[in-house]
């Protein structure tokens, strides 16, 4: 249960950030912490207390944790880093364009370019 | 048993292998080495995956790979519909013309890179299209995700970088939504295998859990599906981003995760009562929200964007109705609009000055008009009669009266693009207008499907996975 609910408050926490937040490095902070959340509420789906690691050796009279979700979260974690990366990539190209990371500016300048949006090419 | 050898498998193995050497491509014979082993793989999918559908067309039910040997439901499996393979054949088909246009796209470097992308994203989707596991799908909507990004900011233009900035943020927030939906569905049935997970969800009813699983497959996939609100990406990438790319965008990345929402909403969960009507007018608002959004644009990229948002949303309600008559609508609805929006964003590419279409693509130009409003020859118009007829069947009125007025808003809206854009004398590049001119042709070729019997048979074959048994 303690796992539960520490995984859904970071999941909330997340999700705050990437609402309130104007900086798109804080959003991207933010996504980071929910996937965090996520990967730990996978984890804790497949936990048993008092279980030990899924591998099959002789003598063993313990319960075994459900593999599946360590395996998930293997593959989501790694997912998380490379759209992270890639995610940081693009915003450094923003950067070069807007000179700045702050969201509502770069909307602000978006709708001043947008007014030219007339032409068809 | 000669069939087979037509094993998706080989399908993604190569095309990853390929993805992986492509930087030994291009050392050893530079850019054009790169694009010519793209080009060939691309065809070969496209044969390929004909193969597999022609495979499929032999099983009522689609068939099972497994990977690995492992039995399911305990190995990750591929099950092959002929829904999806069809589907996955129209991404290798538009993959293999979009590369055919980027060929004279100079500026997209470093290139190899580019049309490693390319073939990610053709990949992930096809992926998407034919796997039976749940986890499975979501490396594959991941792929194609990633793949996405790449292509969306390539060119590294001013408009590009803000598009898919808001489209990452949005795409990571809902993929991080679609982890917990995959949890909760772990975690209540203790299985992955879609096929496994309905027979055990039959058992066990729709408890609050799986409700909020549903939603949070939705959130997951609505995004990528472009479904209101979470499409307010869409329009801006529609905008800026090339129009090979978008074309796989439509074909690829946005019709899979309808496809992925087909799996879940009626394979798995077979359809809810509770949340139908939600989901139906998630839909229809779509529809209505995007072709309002279209008739006041004033640039045509941004107009057809909108359409296609609008077309994402039929296809949604159509899918959520989830009985044989839509069902057989959206799989229309969908090979149209690849067909038919795919044409006018290659065209879009190739404007000139004065706003009007090159002289060398006037009959696609046309096509593609007329398949974008459901036009009577085309399988579009099908779709949407079949939609109309699923909608009154189940007493869904008012749904079928919006549906059919902003239909009209849509013919308005085209029409004057028609007008504005028929008529150019100004000249197109050849290879360029190749990819229109294919898929106009494949689109011809389509025009007579209704009208032959086996089609409607092979109608009923597309739906019949998918049709619910009743669950609840």
């Amino acid at each position: 249960m303690m796992f539960y609910i520490a995984a859904l408050s970071l999941i909330g926490v997340g999700l705050y950030i990437v609402l309130t937040k104007k900086n798109l490095v804080k959003v991207l902070i933010g996504i980071s912490i929910a996937d965090s959340g996520v990967n730990l509420l996978l984890i804790s789906v497949g936990y048993k207390n008092g279980g030990t690691a899924p591998i099959l050796v002789k003598g063993l009279n313990k319960p075994m944790v459900d593999p599946v979700p360590q395996a998930l979260v293997l593959t989501a974690i790694v997912i998380g880093v490379a759209t992270l990366a890639l995610a940081m990539a693009v915003v450094i190209d923003v950067k070069r364009h807007f000179g700045t990371v702050e969201l509502d500016k770069i909307i602000k300048m978006m709708r001043g370019g947008d007014k030219g949006d007339t032409e068809n090419i | 048993m000669t069939l087979k050898i037509f094993d998706p498998m080989l399908m993604i193995g190569i095309s990853l292998a390929v993805v992986f050497l492509m930087p030994i491509w291009k050392t050893l014979g530079g850019k054009k080495l790169a694009w010519l082993v793209s080009v060939l793989l691309y065809a070969f999918n496209t044969l390929f995956m004909i193969g597999v559908s022609y495979r499929a067309l032999l099983y009522p039910e689609g068939f099972v790979v497994k990977i690995g040997g492992f039995n399911p439901p305990f190995g990750i499996v591929l099950h092959v519909t002929l829904w999806g393979s069809i589907l996955a054949t129209f991404v290798w088909f538009v993959a293999f013309l979009s590369i055919l246009y980027a060929s004279t796209r100079y500026d997209a470097e470093p290139a190899d890179v580019y049309y490693a992308l390319l073939t990610l994203i053709a990949l992930g989707s096809s992926g998407m299209f034919l796997t039976g596991d749940i986890f499975n799908l979501f490396v594959f909507t991941e792929i194609t995700a990633l793949a996405a990004f790449g292509l969306s900011g390539f060119m590294k233009k001013k408009g590009t970088s803000f598009a898919t900035i808001k489209y990452v943020i949005m795409a990571e927030v809902a993929s991080a939504f679609l982890l917990v939906a995959i949890a909760l569905l772990y975690g209540k049935l203790g299985t992955l295998n879609m096929i496994d997970a309905a027979a055990t969800l039959k058992g066990i009813g729709m408890t609050g859990a799986m409700v909020l699983s549903v939603l949070f497959f939705l959130i997951g996939y609505g995004v990528e599906a472009e479904i209101f609100p979470l499409n307010l990406w869409a329009p801006d990438v529609y905008r800026y981003v090339p129009e090979e790319v978008i074309a796989l965008f439509i074909s690829g990345s946005s019709k899979a995760a309808a496809f992925a929402w087909l799996r879940m909403w009626v394979m798995v969960f077979g359809v809810p009562q509770k949340l139908l009507d939600t989901m139906l007018w998630i839909g229809v608002i779509t529809f209505i929200f995007a072709e309002t959004m279209a008739y006041s644009q004033k640039n045509f990229r941004r107009a057809l964007g909108y359409a296609s948002l609008g077309q994402a949303g039929l296809v949604f309600t159509a899918i959520s109705l989830g009985t044989d008559l839509s069902l057989k609508a959206a799989f229309l609805l969908m090979l149209n609009h690849i067909l038919s929006e795919a044409v006018l964003f290659y065209i879009a590419g190739n404007l000139s000055e004065d706003g009007t279409a090159p002289i060398g693509v006037k009959l696609p130009l046309i096509f593609g008009f007329l398949g974008a409003v459901s036009m009577p020859p085309f399988i579009g118009f099908w779709g949407k009669i079949f939609l109309f007829m699923a909608l009154a069947k189940t007493g869904h009125i008012a749904m079928f009266v919006l549906i059919a007025l902003f239909s009209i808003v849509e013919v308005a809206y085209m029409y004057r693009w028609f007008v504005k854009l028929y008529g150019g004398t100004s000249q197109m590049d050849l290879t360029r207008s190749l990819s229109p001119v294919l898929l106009t042709l494949v689109s011809f070729i389509m025009w007579f499907m209704p009208l032959v019997p086996q089609a409607v048979n092979i109608l009923d074959m597309v739906v019949k996975p998918f049709l619910q048994k009743g669950v609840m």
